[in-house]
């Protein structure tokens, strides 16, 4: 059976949609696969993220 | 279970087919919404399942048991495995522009039927073929941009080539953009304000989401929304006020100035300021519009006004001039097929996608949507009465200024309309005029605030939906608008750097400064241009952006068509060579004519000397008042022409190089192989 997606599913699925930056996907990463770096603090990689993708072609259409 | 499956799609087919064919015999009386989008349906349905298959299977052999870049490449930033549904949430969200909605509009003059046609067959057999393709080469190859993929596949000539094309596009699209706002917004204080207002909503969000409450997004999108409604709700009380009104009914120039101050700032200021939270605001109205336009549509299935097809297939039309061929496949790219969608489906999403399998439905499907989204717009279009769609369409030079010409020419064209009438029109939507708002955004907010009106009515719904819809559209615009100026910045400032190096750094703020000024300075002249043009502008803009972003198209297809015979499977490069070869006829046909057309509504370069005629026999040509106006005019006629000939120049020079590689490839002196990154399987991980 089709379960209805719980509210933070929903909130997660609109932000990924719209690309706002993960920062706890990023932190889970960062624990997982190089726990010898220290993550940016979620403003750092906020900003980190927005540069990258205001940067170059490919992010928006006409 | 076998023979009921193809039965299935046999009825899918047959339904498809049935309701095309209603629509091209039935004549005279209008037709039911209802039959453009059963056809469309239909065929996206049967396109999707037979077409798109021998992409993803015969061509790609796209496996799910092979890693993607997402996952081998995970880094919790760019790289991130993610739910196919999300994907294609997101993807759609970044190809969905205003393209579709404009173009369409436009392409009604011809009617119903010519613009509808293209949309429903040109994105199944090329643009959604573009964008999948695309996405599977750049899945295989760790995510590269087009850019580098033609210059890994084809040669540097040809990366080059894409690259310096890929700015020009920008620089035509962003000023088309910008001059459907212009119209849409002039002498328009309820609109002017409601948009205006959304800047200091953004930076309200912006500072929100930095300082306050540091990647709470969608709270801060919530209030940036809630917002945005009470500007709707300024603007009405601003264009009601005697002494307000005045300030902000503001002329096509002073716009046109206040929008390149706008891209300035936009690509100067920091991201989190302005681009960040605008771009959130603008992602939520656009799905929220195109799902709210879909319900509207579905439950009021609205008859269609226009028919089939008007007396203007001849190519004298007045809101673009040019016959059906090669004008209306160059004035509906977004839509069937949008050479711009190759640089998303080589730039975000491959960098997503978890399982490479997903790659069909969200290249091809999100594509198929994006034309259900041209349909819709086709469909707003046409629901108004032709009289009302060319009084708004028209220029000013072709049906004059008052009610009494414009109903006097419309109605000699055969389409009745009354001056009362459009001056009614004009009331209930609380705009002074809508004669000659040309750009396509005021008639398509009509025909939403009709559709929506229908549903949701009562006193002055009408004006309200009318400048909801003008919001959105222009948000949306002004989204493309400020983003595209702010990478056409960050292009520039790569290329310079090969001239002068400091010019390259991107947060040394001379070289910042003089890079978004001369960015805006290029798309800023053909805005002027438009703005300051007799005939609107559009019809001199819009096709030059179909052109640049159809020969976008070809390159991709270039690209695409030699990496599926470098794969050693010439057998289906069929996929990408049907698209192709009519891309190349279209667009340098129309280029062609743009340039050289003996009729001066039509080539540039007739034009030019229509107007150097005149100037000689000591007249002045309509809407040039001083000789240096005229001169002007001469020169602005002249660079359209190069600039027509520069995009025509690139896909030659990228279809030529292809060719040789193909070629090469195909006598044998270029050996068969792989050039994907090696198969690695995939970690069984549970979705």
């Amino acid at each position: 059976m089709l379960q209805w997606p719980s509210f933070p599913a929903i909130v997660r699925m609109c932000r990924a949609i719209v690309g706002a930056p993960d920062y706890a996907g990023y932190v889970q990463h960062l624990r997982e696969h190089h726990p010898e770096i220290a993550p940016l603090s979620e403003p750092e990689f906020q900003k980190e993220r927005w540069d990258a993708k205001y940067s170059r072609p490919g992010s928006r259409c006409c | 279970m076998r023979t009921l499956k193809a039965i299935a799609w046999a009825l899918v087919s047959l339904t498809g087919a049935g309701a095309f064919a209603f629509l091209a015999l039935r004549s005279g009386e209008s037709v039911s919404a209802g039959w453009l989008l059963t056809a469309a349906i239909c065929t996206y349905l049967v396109a999707y399942r037979f077409y798109s298959k021998i992409i993803s299977a015969k061509i790609f052999a796209l496996d799910a048991t092979r890693a993607t870049p997402a996952e081998r490449l995970a880094d919790g930033r760019d790289f991130v495995p993610t739910n196919k549904w999300i994907v294609f949430g997101h993807h759609f969200a970044a190809i969905a522009g205003p393209g579709p909605l404009v173009g369409p509009t436009l392409a009604a003059q011809f009617g119903f039927l010519p613009g509808f046609i293209w949309i429903v067959v040109g994105v199944a057999l090329g643009g959604a073929v573009q964008d999948c393709v695309i996405l599977c080469a750049s899945i295989r190859r760790d995510g590269k941009s087009l850019g580098q993929m033609a210059k890994d596949e084809i040669g540097p000539v040809a990366g080059m080539t894409a690259l310096v094309a890929i700015l020009g596009i920008m620089v035509v699209l962003i000023a088309v953009l910008a001059l459907v706002v212009v119209n849409a917004l002039k002498s328009s204080p309820w609109g002017t304000v409601t948009i205006a207002l959304t800047i200091p909503i953004a930076m309200l969000m912006g500072i929100y989401l930095r300082y306050l409450r540091p990647g709470k997004v969608l709270e801060t999108t919530a209030m940036g929304l809630i917002l945005l409604g009470f500007s709707l709700f300024a603007g009405r009380w601003v264009a009601e006020n005697p002494s307000l009104a005045p300030m902000f009914t503001l002329t096509g120039t002073t716009l046109a100035l206040a929008i390149m101050v706008y891209g300035f700032f936009a690509s100067v200021l920091p991201v989190w300021l302005l681009l960040a939270p605008r771009d959130y605001l603008s992602a939520f109205v656009k799905i929220g519009v195109v799902l709210a336009l879909a319900v509207g549509i579905l439950v009021t299935l609205p008859p269609l006004q226009m028919p089939a097809f008007t007396r203007f297939i001849d190519g004298s039309g007045p809101v673009f001039a040019g016959k059906i061929f090669p004008f209306v496949f160059i004035t509906i790219a977004c839509g069937a097929i949008s050479g711009f969608h190759s640089l998303i489906a080589s730039g975000t999403t491959p960098k997503l996608l978890e399982n490479e399998a997903d790659a069909r439905f969200i290249g091809y499907g999100a594509m198929l949507t994006e034309s259900l989204v041209a349909t819709m717009a086709l469909i707003a279009a046409c629901v108004l009465t032709p009289g009302t769609y060319f009084a708004i369409n028209a220029p000013a030079g072709i049906i004059g200024t008052t009610v009494e010409s414009a109903s006097q020419v419309v109605s000699n064209w055969g389409f009745a309309i009354t001056p009362a009438e459009l001056t009614t029109l004009a009331q209930q939507v609380q705009e002074s005029s809508l004669l000659s708002r040309t750009g396509g955004a005021p008639s398509l907010a009509v025909g939403m605030a009709h559709i929506f009106a229908n549903i949701l009515g009562g006193g002055g719904a009408m004006a309200m939906w009318y400048h909801f819809a003008i919001m959105f559209e222009a948000l949306f615009i002004l989204t493309t608008l400020d983003a595209g100026t702010r990478v056409g910045r960050f292009m520039l400032q790569d290329l310079g750097k090969h001239v002068w190096e400091p010019f390259g750094r991107v947060s040394w703020y001379p070289a910042v400064v003089t890079a978004s000024a001369m960015f805006v300075g290029m798309w800023g002249y053909f805005l002027y241009q438009g703005v300051t043009d007799p005939l609107g502008g559009i019809n001199s803009l819009w096709p030059l952006f179909g052109i640049s972003n159809q020969l976008l198209a070809a390159v991709a297809l270039c690209v695409g068509t030699t990496i599926i015979i470098r794969m050693g499977k010439k057998k289906y490069a069929f996929v990408t060579l049907i698209p192709l070869s009519w891309l190349v006829t279209v667009t340098l046909t129309a280029g062609y004519i743009k340039i050289f057309s003996d009729d001066p509504k039509l080539g540039f370069l007739s034009h030019a000397a229509l107007v150097a005629q005149k100037v000689a026999a000591g007249t002045l040509p309509a809407g040039a008042k001083t000789a240096a106006d005229a001169a002007r005019m001469i020169f602005n006629d002249r660079l359209d022409a190069g600039v027509a000939a520069f995009f025509m120049v690139s896909v030659l020079v990228v279809l030529g190089a292809s060719m040789m590689k193909w070629y090469g490839v195909l006598s044998g002196a270029i050996p068969v192989g792989s050039t994907e990154v090696p198969y690695s399987p995939r970690q069984a991980k549970a979705a």
